[in-house]
């Protein structure tokens, strides 16, 4: 969710786990553009070829400044 | 025994009520250093209420100007500098749990300042009984009206009045919704007389409100509607200074002429005069000489005229003043009066009140003009592919 007055550009990755992230729809991890004061939903897999019950974090790096957002998930097994 | 008094006044009251037999409570003016207070925080609070919605504050391009906004349609909350999502009510949410903390903080101080001097129902009822005063003339005037035959300078009379308080409650209910919508834009379209059926709603139910709150239910708001004296006695604290009466002084009660008298002939006699001009000042009708009581607002108008008379008589001032409990119990026994700020639950809700100012400004400074929140595939958790591997789903 962007609440500022200006549209932002943000770039998703993962860390936590040794997986590949995929976001549906857009296949090369572009920045996702998310309009002012409006949201963006995206679809993401992970895809781990050794599974492990593992804490990751995605992250949302904004690409025309120096914010840096952050949530936690749980990558699981079964 | 101050809890028994306290009970006994809200039973006879109620009971008076339920029989429709109470006498309506008309207070008289006093001239004073607290009500000359109370004047200046009357008109501070109003000037505040009134012209607030009219403050800028620039917030750049695309962005209301209104320094207080509450803008329901696009769910946001705006205070000078801050803009408050839907997302950030939290915030809101501490501030209110601030503001009932130093609430109560105030009242283990000095008991119900805030319903003395600074209430909304206090201040509305000053400014409804001063409109009341003008037209119709001081209490004794005012009680001869209850039982004169309508004539038509009494007609003229009650027709100002509620013609005034009503200007005043439109005024009130209009200023409410400035506060929702740009207030400048609006002030314009009610000039032009463009004013929607939903607006000219909220304004007549905030004005009727106003009316009859202030007007007429009065101090029927701050006795039996409004939950803070019920805590009172929950929360009640003997050190604070509240209204008090000091009977070891005041007691045995006698005329001015025979108190003088005796005290020639060296006999003991009270300062009171039993002259009730603190009863007759009093905007709840109570007669704090009965002893602490949870329907006193702790207004200090009874101060006024108490030391009024004192003054008048030679004696000294302060026979009703703000005083602990306590410290009236220790006059009793001729001990010298003691004041404690500081004490364990004064120091525990100014902690309290510290913590959460702390907690407050630490999460408004940490807040991010964006958010980014993942929520797990929930069925099924993980899918295993043809591969062996595993993979999980989630919406960001």
């Amino acid at each position: 969710m962007n609440k500022s007055s200006a549209t932002h550009a943000y770039t998703l990755s993962v860390s936590g786990v040794d997986a590949k992230m995929a976001i549906i729809g857009n296949e090369s991890l572009a920045p996702i553009e998310v309009p002012a004061e409006g949201s963006e939903a995206v679809r993401v897999t992970l895809t781990a070829m050794s599974p492990r019950e593992a804490e990751l974090v995605f992250t949302a790096r904004d690409e025309s400044g120096t914010t840096i957002l952050s949530a936690k998930d749980r990558f699981v097994e079964r | 025994m101050a809890l028994t008094i306290e009970i006994n006044h809200a039973k006879t009251r109620a009971k008076a009520a339920a029989a429709g037999s109470a006498q309506p409570v008309v207070p008289q003016a006093v001239k004073g250093r607290i009500r000359r207070l109370k004047w200046i925080i009357l008109l501070l609070t109003l000037s505040i209420y009134y012209v607030t919605p009219f403050l800028r504050w620039d917030r750049g391009p695309n962005a209301p100007d209104q320094a207080l906004l509450l803008d329901f349609v696009h769910g946001r909350l705006y205070f000078f500098f801050a803009e408050i999502w839907p997302q950030d009510l939290y915030l809101v949410t501490g501030l209110l749990v601030l503001a009932s903390t130093i609430l109560i903080l105030t009242n283990a101080l000095a008991g119900r300042l805030w319903c003395g001097f600074a209430c909304p129902q206090t201040v509305w009822s000053d400014l409804f009984l001063l409109v009341e005063r003008l037209i119709e003339g001081d209490r004794r005037q005012r009680l001869k009206n209850l039982d004169a035959p309508l004539d038509a300078k009494r007609a003229m009379q009650i027709v100002a009045k509620h013609s005034a308080w009503l200007l005043i409650s439109l005024a009130t209910g209009g200023t409410l919704i400035f506060y929702f919508t740009d207030a400048p834009e609006l002030l314009r379209s009610f000039a032009r007389g463009d004013v929607s059926a939903n607006m000219l709603g909220w304004i007549v139910a905030f004005a009727g409100t106003t009316y009859g709150l202030a007007g007429f239910a009065r101090e029927q708001v701050c006795t039996f509607m409004c939950p803070w004296p019920r805590l009172q006695g929950a929360i009640w604290d003997p050190e604070a200074f509240t209204v008090n009466y000091r009977d070891y002084r005041g007691e045995q009660r006698t005329s001015a002429k025979k108190a003088a008298e005796l005290r020639l002939q060296g006999k003991p006699a009270g300062d009171c005069v039993d002259c009730n001009q603190c009863v007759t000042v009093c905007p709840i009708g109570i007669d704090i000489r009965e002893g602490p009581n949870f329907a006193c607002i702790n207004c200090g108008l009874c101060v006024d005229a108490c030391d009024s008379v004192m003054s008048k008589l030679g004696r000294p001032r302060g026979l009703i003043d703000y005083e602990g409990w306590n410290n009236i119990e220790r006059g009793r026994r001729a001990e010298p009066p003691v004041f404690r700020l500081v004490r364990p639950k004064t120091v525990g809700l100014t902690a309290a009140c510290l913590v959460l100012t702390a907690a407050i400004v630490l999460s408004f400074m940490t807040k991010t003009s964006a958010t980014l929140s993942v929520q797990h595939d929930r069925d099924p958790l993980a899918v295993r592919l043809s591969d062996g591997s595993v993979r999980n789903a989630s919406n960001s």
